[in-house]
């Protein structure tokens, strides 16, 4: 006895049989045909009743959710008078079900006999837009065609997002494009290399081999994309035209970043590249974004080159169209001299032969002659041949040369360094010199000899400095006397701040005597300063203390002692004997 | 002969002529056998801690005052160059001296009424009794001209000292090394005194021939 399930799956194999020429009346007699409602429910009742430990809410869900078959039983029964509505609706269901054979010949059953939409019986449901959906591929492509700008930024950072963990430099690119979709700002140079890499990014979407690449795309996407209403025609051809534009600029971007010289082998590098796969296309990605870098920096300006590949190509550039115009000019003039050498040789070889067997040979035939002839011209145009070939090649190596250094330019830059050194050493040698000496000139006319003194001690002078430093010294050296004289009382020495006032003294004529180098009127102001202390302290005139200093060692101590002790002062006679 | 080390230091004339008045042959120079191959040797100098320890690397003869050191030769330091002799100075810090003997070298403190540097004649004490100041009694005035003064870490190689704002290590002795912080050279009677004291001193390495 065959069950519900039993009747079902030998349904699903017959719709699976392509049995689309069935119409849907015929399947709905199979249907009818099938086994009785009681029977039919009775079995999956007596399944549940079976497992005990399913409740009565699971049965009636499980009622409740047959119900609707139940109808559509009785729809298609009812619907023997089919109207031309109908008729339309069933043809529909046969499309869908030939599609779904095609398609998805895997597919669940229950997914395709969806039977809410049996319930409603209504040839108003959407089915017949279904077989419309394009196929994912074409619906990416159509969607990078047809999407507006604003998209394709959507797309990049999809992409780009894929790709965080292969490269750093995608993931900062990626960095700034969430800073832009978050209006952060981002420097124009990045800004440049983002529009390269949207730009080369499409061109990698509109790779037909790139498309299993950007599965990454949410259905959202692709529903977008097939929303779009452009038609297939319009579109392949739009297709056709972007694409070879878009080859147009990866061929430019390459030559511009491998040169001129493989210009040639890009054409056939990019072919390559749109025969292999993925990996492929991503390297051509990332190159294409660093040569949009490059543009980008270049079309911004100045931070193009660093100073080192300037000055490499400044030294090496120039050399290398010598170099390449120099080896042209020896290699035609070479292979000129060279092959007039050899033509005149040869002619004098065929006049010496043609003399020989004139001579000789008087008596042979004129056709081997011609045979000899021939051959002889033969083998002169295949080496001609050859050196015409080899004429041209010569000049391409050389150009194809490696850069080499120019001696002109070299000598030339190592002159540069050699003054910039020389520069160096000479005003590290004397520019502290020389600020000495200055700041020495300003502290004088400011009043600081010490300074003075102190910037200009022990180094050679020209003479207007040596005025200052002597000028300066003998300053010093009598404000010095007077310095003492206030140390020793500070430091309660009365004895000898008298001694450095009358040292003092003996200070001011023997440097008012000799060349005071202009200082004569700061030694007054000092010498009266002197004067006054020994005056207004001790009772002591100047001509006092001149007298004083005349006296020898000895009673010039005792009359010191007797100054500041006030004590009477007498010379002794021996001492004054010693001193005569 | 004593040598006299040309490291471009000032008041090395001074020195040489105190020494021809003393009758003492006395050569200026920075050639090492000269120096090694002397009686005598005498670091003069004015001027700043490091540019004077700069000029003696240069010219090498930081080795060669160590080797004269070793070797027994009477040495004696003045002024500048009894600060070089030992290890350090606020002056110019980071560079380090000669090592000879330890102590370091610090600045005059300030205080009111004392002028800094501490130039002029300055009587000595003699806390312990150095050869040099045979003959000489204390209290005894020297010329001295520094700014920065000696802190011995061995008490017992001070031979004289002074007060100026406060105690200054005035000379110091050990075995073979003599130094002064004021100039003899400009000290009149007693410092030629302590020169002739100085040329007396024979090297110990002439004694542990004998």
């Amino acid at each position: 006895m065959a069950t519900d399930e039993e009747y079902l799956d030998s349904l699903l194999k017959s719709m699976t049989d392509n049995e689309s020429n069935r119409s849907m009346e015929e399947v709905m007699r199979d249907v009818s045909k099938a086994p009785k409602e009681d029977e039919a429910s009775f079995g999956v009742e007596d399944f549940f009743e079976s497992s005990p430990e399913l409740g009565d809410d699971i049965l009636e869900n499980i009622s409740l959710m047959e119900d609707p078959v139940i109808e559509t039983d009785s729809g298609s029964a009812d619907g023997e008078d089919a109207s031309p509505e109908q008729d339309e609706w069933k043809l529909s269901l046969d499309d869908i079900l030939a599609q779904a054979d095609a398609q998805t010949s895997e597919a669940d059953a229950d997914g395709l006999f969806d039977t809410s939409d049996w319930g409603d019986g209504e040839p108003s449901m959407d089915i017949p837009d279904i077989p419309e959906i394009p196929d994912i591929p074409e619906a990416l492509e159509e969607t990078q065609e047809a999407e507006p700008a604003d998209t394709d930024d959507m797309d990049v950072t999809d992409l780009i997002d894929s790709m965080d963990n292969t490269d750093m430099d995608l993931a900062e690119i990626n960095g700034l494009l969430k800073r832009a979709d978050s209006k952060e700002s981002a420097d124009d140079d990045m800004l440049a290399l983002l529009e390269g890499v949207d730009v080369d990014q499409m061109d990698a979407f509109s790779d037909p081999d790139a498309d299993s690449e950007f599965s990454i795309f949410s259905e959202s996407d692709l529903e977008k994309s097939a929303s779009y209403g452009s038609s297939l025609p319009e579109q392949t051809d739009k297709k056709k035209e972007k694409k070879a534009k878009k080859e147009k600029k990866k061929k430019e971007k390459k030559s511009k970043i491998f040169g001129k010289k493989k210009k040639d082998t890009d054409a056939d590098l990019v072919e390559q590249t749109e025969d292999t796969a993925q990996d492929v296309n991503l390297d051509g990605l990332l190159n294409n974004a660093e040569g949009g870098a490059e543009e980008s920096v270049n079309e911004s300006g100045d931070k193009k080159v660093g100073f080192f590949s300037r000055m490499m190509n400044y030294l090496m550039e120039e050399e290398e169209e010598e170099e390449s115009l120099d080896g042209a000019k020896e290699a035609a003039d070479g292979t000129g001299e060279e092959s007039d050498k050899k033509a005149s040789k040869k002619d004098k070889k065929k006049k010496n032969k043609k003399g020989k067997k004139g001579k000789d040979q008087e008596e042979g035939s004129d056709e081997e002659l011609d045979e000899e002839a021939e051959e002889k011209s033969k083998s002169k145009k295949k080496p001609k041949r050859e050196k015409k070939e080899k004429k041209e090649k010569q000049p391409k190596e050389k150009v194809k040369t490696e850069r080499v250094l120019s001696t002109k330019k070299l000598l030339v830059l190592i002159a540069f360094c050699a003054t910039i050194i020389a520069s160096i050493l000479v005003f590290s040698t004397f520019l502290p010199e020389y600020a000495d000496k200055k700041n020495a000139n300003d502290a004088f006319y400011e009043g600081d000899y010490e300074t003075v003194y102190k910037l200009l001690y022990n180094k050679q002078l020209n003479s207007s400095d040596a005025i200052i430093f002597n000028r300066a010294r003998i300053v010093l050296k009598l404000e010095r006397k007077l310095q003492s004289y206030e140390n020793n009382m500070t430091l309660n020495r009365p004895v000898e701040a008298v001694d450095a006032l009358m040292q003092g003294v003996k200070c001011y004529y023997e440097l008012s005597g000799a060349d005071t180098y202009g200082a004569g009127d700061e030694l007054n102001a000092l010498y009266q300063q002197i004067c006054a202390i020994l005056q207004n302290n001790y009772g002591i005139t100047p001509e006092e203390a001149v007298e004083i200093n005349a006296y020898d060692n000895v009673s010039y101590t005792m009359k010191l002692n007797s100054i500041v002790n006030g004590t009477a002062f007498s010379m002794p006679e021996d001492t004054t004997a010693e001193s005569e | 002969m004593t040598a006299i080390i040309d490291y471009d230091a000032g008041n090395i004339k001074s020195v040489e002529k105190a020494l021809l008045k003393l009758g003492e042959k006395a050569v200026i120079t920075r050639d090492r056998e000269v120096i090694l191959g002397a009686d005598r040797v005498i670091l003069p100098g004015v001027g700043a801690f490091g540019d004077a320890m700069h000029k003696l690397r240069a010219y090498g003869l930081e080795e060669v005052i160590c080797e004269v050191v070793h070797r027994g030769i009477p040495f004696l330091g003045i002024c500048l160059g009894l600060q070089l002799m030992f290890e350090r100075s606020e002056e110019s810090k980071g560079v380090k001296g000669l090592g000879l003997l330890k102590g370091e070298i610090v600045r005059i403190p300030d205080k009111d009424g004392i002028k800094v540097p501490h130039i002029g004649w300055n009587s000595l004490k003699f806390p312990n009794k150095g050869r040099l100041f045979q003959g000489i009694p204390e209290d005894s005035y020297v010329y001295f001209v520094h700014s920065y003064y000696l802190q011995a870490e061995d008490a017992d190689i001070v031979t004289a000292s002074t007060e100026y704002g406060t105690l200054i290590h005035a000379s110091v002795e050990k075995g073979n090394v003599f130094a002064c912080q004021f100039h003899p050279e400009k000290s009149s009677q007693v410092g030629l005194t302590i020169l002739k004291n100085f040329i007396g001193i024979e090297p110990f390495y002439k004694t542990a021939e004998e």
